[in-house]
Order: structure tokens, then C-alpha cells, then sequence
């Protein structure tokens, strides 16, 4: 944190001081327990009631339930079935086992709450601690989030390899994600991964391991959908790919960078296109499909539209969230069930289509390489062809390939073995990466240089970023402006409704905000 | 001195927000919550309202809620005991409130409650724990 921002920080917690915790509402707890549970009793409750198993009871002003002799004991009153008092002022001892419930009612802040106002105050110190980076943020929408970002050495430069866990933005949701790094080039034996909290996000990484597989001799190893690590002999390349403007296989060829992409349909955000790719017969034994992909930056607009549509109350909702409250999660899953993934299908020896699977790797900024196993026998061996059903202008496919896959491959774990911050050696982060039990929190601006060291022969591996955790979002205070219940409260109970009433809106600025996006120097794929 | 982290500085504010910015109105009772933790004391089932929307003329039935278990919502109504079958919430409407003031505003509101939704009403009652084996049912009127 800058001196600016500190002080800003400073002079401005009196105003949060005043105006964040003004309004917590409060509730009547009433908590039962059964005599089983007599130490689960809240101590600090004004009044004590022992409802008895022959419906009277005791209402005690002042009380102390005895573990050892299992009794209460206490001053108060007794009331019969009928509630009429039959002794009052009186000094009682109660065999705890007599008891049928003790009840306690005490006025509080919900825990929810609580939580709102932890959020409501990270938003409000997010307000304060990024001012600089918020209002770079207004012209700059890089800021539309990012989750911690991670850049390795290509051979020519530090490029951005994989982003972190990007679907997991609250704690509940927290994840693990691997990503492949098949353009990384260490040196020697040492891997130095740069990992950028770039966004007004707090950024709470569990772990980020580099996993080395080895490959088998001439072929490659790719991180398969089902979580396996599969090793590939060969790789057969598209011959032709068809999309609705006609081809694009030189796009889709190769890993290189070169992606195909199309723009969303102005009416429904959720029309689907597909596209259609033809192979040479592949042999006979298990095939996978290769897939290098990224979401477009759609799913980024929905997401933080969805949020500044609930404005003020998206701490709520994100608490919600935290709290298993039954249909928060679907609500906000509803968009994305219905905007879908890639969806692969096989055209079958019969003719017909056949769904095989579906990829929805979250994330817009770097492409992420995966093979898709195919079942048995879902792909012709003599004239194989593939389709991938997608929503329009949701996704950019840089390649796709058919791939003869061989074993499965364990690969070798890798913790950091040198974390620096600002060219200072940091142990404790470093630490914190290393314990699986604890977290290295990140705010905007940080950045660390992860070091590893790779087993011998590292030209011999296949490396892949293995991140956990969750990130939490900045509500940015010109979200705020556009705050509108109605339509947050549609896109989580209509979704197929609100993607067809945000298209126009989205089409409006679609082109420039693609081209503003990737006009910064996130732009490279 | 070294600069603070800004983790660090984040708790501090945090703690300090929810210290000394909350803390006192925390302390600070809502009259009506107080209101309905001292009636409580007099170990009375919450005011229940029971509404069968469907049944023409729409019947209802109002009085203390005494109990409520798996098979059965009692109701106190003057000198009347009702019991109401369980299964039969789903065709209802339900309104619970305590305190003096016996309608406004509403502790809970359950419309069309399945037969499970019985532990939430139990809470409320004059009997949580449910009606006590071998009461003498006709003796439960007020005095």
C-alpha cells in the first residue's frame, strides 16, 4: 500500500467508522437444547426456561447448570401447564434429566450479518486502499478482473501462461485448477513463475505447485478432463474445420497463438454456432481430442453486469453464498448452465451426432490445453469428424486435434522453492505456498517471483501450474450507478431471459470492449 | 520502522470497524425484539393464525400455538383445543407472531408449508418440546 493510499485509508476510517455499521440488523435467537447439550447453553442469555417434561416451567433469571452433579441451579419462577405461577422469587435446584428443553432467547446481529459487514468494510477499505487503482480502472477495463495471473519465461519473454481459479470468486467456491504450460522455457533446471494480483480483487492462494510429467520419448503429455495426466504418441491435425464463415483450419491447426472467434448474436447471448472439423482416419485403440480454448471476454461482462446489477447488495449475496443458502449458488450457476460450454460431438458410423462431453474452463486471458478422452467407439476410425456446439461469441479456439493416447502419468509435485517479492527474498510467503493448510493473501499490485526446481533432464517434462484458492471481487463504486434489483433478480431466476435482453446491450459494446481489452498487454493469448 | 503489511493494516481496519464502530450498536436494543424477549418469559406459544385459503368459505383458525409435531399443529383458540393434521399444512397459510401486539409484524409467514415444516412452528410453541405425555388437555385455558 502507497503512503498516499494509507493516508487516505486513514483519514477516512472515521467516515466508515460512522456510516458502515449504523444499520446492522439485529434478530431474537431462540436456541434449544436438550438436556444432553446442557453445556451448549448460551451463559450470557438474560433469562434461562426449563421446559419440564410434565409441561411446567422454570423461568430463571440467574442460573448455573452444574456438569459434575447435573443440575440447575437458579433463582426465578415456576409455571404450570397452564402458565399460572406456582412459586416465584424462589431459589430452585433442577435434576438436568427432568428437563425436557432449555431455551434461551437473546437479541443479536445475525452472523449473516456479520459477514455482510465484513464485506460491506472490505468493499468500503477496498474503496479506500485502491482509490488509485479504481480510478485507473474507470478507463482501463483490464480491470474487468483478472484472478492472480501467472507469467513464465517463453524463450523471449515473461508471457502470460494461466490465470488461477477463476471460477472460484468466494471462499465456499474455492478450487484447484492446472493449467499446461506447454510454451514454458526453464532455465537450466530452475522455473521462475511470476504470479499479479492485477485487478481490485483480494487474491487468497492456497497453493500454486508445478507438476512435472514425464513424456513419453518423441510424444507429449496433456492434463485430460477426467483429471488423469495422459501421455500422447501422436497428434493428428485437423484437415479441414468449417465454421459459419466458411474455413478455418489454418486458424485452428496449431498451437501458435492464432485463434478463431466469432461475435455474439444480437438477439440471444445464448444462440449457439458450431463448428465442424474432419480428420484422417486415426488408428485403432483410444483417441482423445486435443482443445486449446479461452472464453471471450462475455462470461467476464455477464459476471461483473450481474454484480453491479445487485450493487449494494452483492456482499449480501455473496454472503448468501458462503452460507449454503438452498438456490444462492444456482442462481448465479443459472447464466452460466444455460450459456454452456464447448460441447463435443461425434458423428457416428450410423450419421447421427453423438454428445460426447463438455469443456468450460473458466477464464478469458489465457489459453489452457486439455484432451478430452473419447468413449469407445463414438468416432469413426476410416472418416472421423468432429463438432464443437457452442454459444456464439463465447469462446476462442486457438487448436484442436486428434491425439492417440498412450498411459496415464503421475507427475512429480513441485513446491516453491524460492518466493521473492519485490527482488527480496520472502520466507514467509514462501511458507505460506508451501503449507496446504494456510494461504498467502494478495492485493492489487503485488507480485511475487516463485522459483522451482525441476527434476533432472527437465527437457523431459511436461510442466503444468497446479493453483488453489478463491478470490474476492472489489465492487468498483461506478458499478454502483447501474444497481437494479429487478434485472439482477433475472438473470438468477430467468436466465434464458436476461441473455436474450442484455444481448443489444452487450452487442452495443462489444466490439470496442474486446479491442480495448486486448489492446493492453494482457492481449496476448 | 518497517511499513505494515497491507494485510496487516486491512485487519487493524477491519477490527477496528467492528470494534469500536459496531460495538455500540450492537449494545442497542430494538423495542420490538425486546419487546417479544420479554413476553417470552411468560412461556406462551406465539399468536398462530391458520388460514385455509382453498376451503369456501375460507376457514381459519387463530389462537396460541401449544404445539407442533409430525403428525399434528395444536392450537389454543379461548377454551378450545385444535388439532390440526400435519399433512394438511400444505393446504394453509400460516402466520406466527409473539409479543403484545399480536399481529404486526409477523414473526413467520409460511405459505402452503409441507408436512416436515413442523419443527419450524415447534420453536414458537408453549410446548416446544411437544404436549407433555398424560396432561390433562382440558386444563390449558388461561385462567
Amino acid at each position: 500500500m502507497g503512503r498516499f493510499q494509507r493516508a487516505v485509508a486513514l483519514a477516512l476510517v472515521p467516515v466508515l467508522l460512522l456510516t458502515s455499521c449504523a444499520t446492522l440488523p439485529r434478530e431474537l435467537h431462540r436456541d434449544l437444547q436438550p438436556p444432553k447439550h446442557a453445556s451448549r447453553v448460551d451463559s450470557g442469555a438474560p433469562y434461562l426456561i426449563a421446559h419440564m417434561r410434565d409441561g411446567h416451567a422454570y423461568v430463571l433469571d440467574s442460573w448455573t447448570i452444574d456438569e459434575a452433579t447435573r443440575t440447575v441451579a437458579g433463582r426465578g419462577r415456576l409455571l404450570d401447564a397452564r402458565r399460572t405461577a406456582v412459586g416465584g422469587g424462589d431459589a430452585y435446584t433442577i435434576p438436568v434429566d427432568s428437563v425436557a428443553l432449555f431455551e434461551t432467547n437473546v437479541v443479536r446481529v445475525p452472523a449473516e450479518a456479520v459477514v455482510i459487514a465484513g464485506l460491506t468494510i472490505v468493499i468500503g477499505i477496498a474503496a479506500v486502499v485502491g482509490l488509485a487503482v479504481l480510478a485507473a480502472c474507470i478507463a482501463d477495463p483490464k480491470c474487468f478482473g483478472s484472478c492472480p495471473t501467472f507469467y513464465v519465461w517463453d524463450g523471449e519473454r515473461m508471457k502470460l501462461q494461466a490465470e488461477g481459479f477463476s471460477a472460484s470468486v468466494s471462499p465456499s467456491l474455492e478450487a484447484t485448477d492446472v493449467d499446461a504450460l506447454p510454451r514454458a522455457r526453464p532455465d537450466g533446471r530452475t522455473l521462475e513463475v511470476v504470479m499479479k494480483n492485477e485487478a481490485p480483487e483480494t487474491h487468497v492462494v492456497r497453493y500454486v505447485h508445478v507438476l512435472a510429467a514425464l513424456r513419453p520419448p518423441g510424444g507429449l503429455v496433456y492434463a485430460a478432463t477426467d483429471g488423469s495426466f495422459r501421455q500422447v504418441t501422436r497428434v493428428i491435425p485437423p484437415r479441414r474445420c468449417s465454421a459459419a464463415e466458411g474455413d478455418v483450419t489454418e486458424a485452428l491447426r496449431e498451437f501458435d497463438g492464432r485463434e478463431r472467434s466469432s461475435v455474439t448474436d444480437s438477439t440471444d447471448l445464448a444462440a449457439r454456432e458450431t463448428i465442424e472439423i474432419a480428420f484422417a482416419p486415426v488408428p485403432e485403440g483410444e483417441v482423445g481430442l486435443v482443445l486449446a480454448s479461452r472464453q471471450s471476454l462475455l462470461t467476464s461482462y455477464l459476471f461483473y453486469q450481474g454484480l453491479a446489477y445487485l450493487g449494494r447488495s452483492a456482499g449480501a449475496w455473496l454472503a448468501s453464498i458462503e452460507r449454503g443458502v438452498p438456490g444462492a449458488l444456482n442462481q448465479a450457476a443459472g447464466i452460466g448452465s444455460v450459456l454452456g460450454g464447448i460441447e463435443i460431438q461425434t458423428l457416428a458410423e450410423d450419421g447421427t451426432w453423438r454428445r460426447v462431453a463438455e469443456v468450460r474452463e473458466t477464464g478469458p486471458l489465457a489459453t489452457d490445453v486439455r484432451v478430452i478422452p473419447l468413449p469407445a467407439g463414438a468416432l469413426s476410425t476410416t472418416a472421423p469428424v468432429v463438432r464443437l456446439r457452442m454459444a456464439r461469441g463465447a469462446w476462442r479456439v486457438n487448436q484442436i486435434a486428434l491425439a492417440v493416447l498412450g498411459g496415464r502419468v503421475e507427475p512429480i509435485r513441485l513446491s516453491p522453492e524460492r518466493v521473492l517479492k519485490e527482488d527480496r527474498p520472502d520466507e514467509d510467503a514462501r511458507s505460506r505456498l508451501a503449507d496446504t493448510t494456510r494461504a498467502l493473501v494478495t492485493l492489487p499490485g503485488d507480485t511475487y517471483s516463485i522459483r522451482y526446481r525441476l527434476p533432472e533432464h527437465p527437457e523431459r517434462y511436461e510442466l503444468f501450474l497446479e493453483t488453489r484458492g478463491y478470490y474476492l471481487e472489489w465492487v468498483r463504486e461506478q458499478w454502483l450507478a447501474t444497481e437494479d434489483p429487478v434485472r439482477a433478480a433475472t438473470m438468477g431466476a430467468r436466465p434464458r431471459e436476461a441473455l436474450r435482453a442484455m444481448a443489444p446491450e452487450y452487442k452495443r459494446i462489444e466490439a470496442e470492449f474486446e479491442r480495448n481489452f486486448w489492446g493492453n498487454r494482457h492481449a496476448e493469448p | 520502522m518497517r511499513n505494515p503489511e497491507p494485510a496487516l493494516v486491512a485487519a487493524v481496519l477491519i477490527g477496528a470497524l467492528l470494534l469500536g464502530g459496531c460495538g455500540p450498536s450492537i449494545q442497542q436494543e430494538v423495542p420490538y425484539l425486546a419487546q417479544v424477549q420479554a413476553s417470552r418469559m411468560k412461556v406462551r406459544g406465539a399468536n398462530i393464525r391458520i388460514r385455509f385459503a382453498r376451503e369456501r368459505p375460507a376457514r381459519v383458525i387463530a389462537g396460541e400455538l401449544i404445539a407442533a409435531d409430525i403428525d399434528s399443529v395444536w392450537v389454543l383458540s379461548g377454551d378450545s383445543l385444535t388439532a390440526i393434521p400435519s399433512l394438511q399444512l400444505p393446504r394453509t397459510s400460516i402466520e406466527l407472531s409473539e409479543g403484545v401486539e399480536p399481529w404486526l409484524p409477523p414473526l413467520l409467514l409460511l405459505q402452503r408449508p409441507d408436512p416436515w415444516s413442523w419443527p419450524k412452528l415447534a420453536r414458537h410453541a408453549r410446548f416446544p418440546q411437544g404436549i407433555p405425555p398424560g396432561l390433562d388437555r382440558s386444563t390449558l385455558a388461561a385462567p
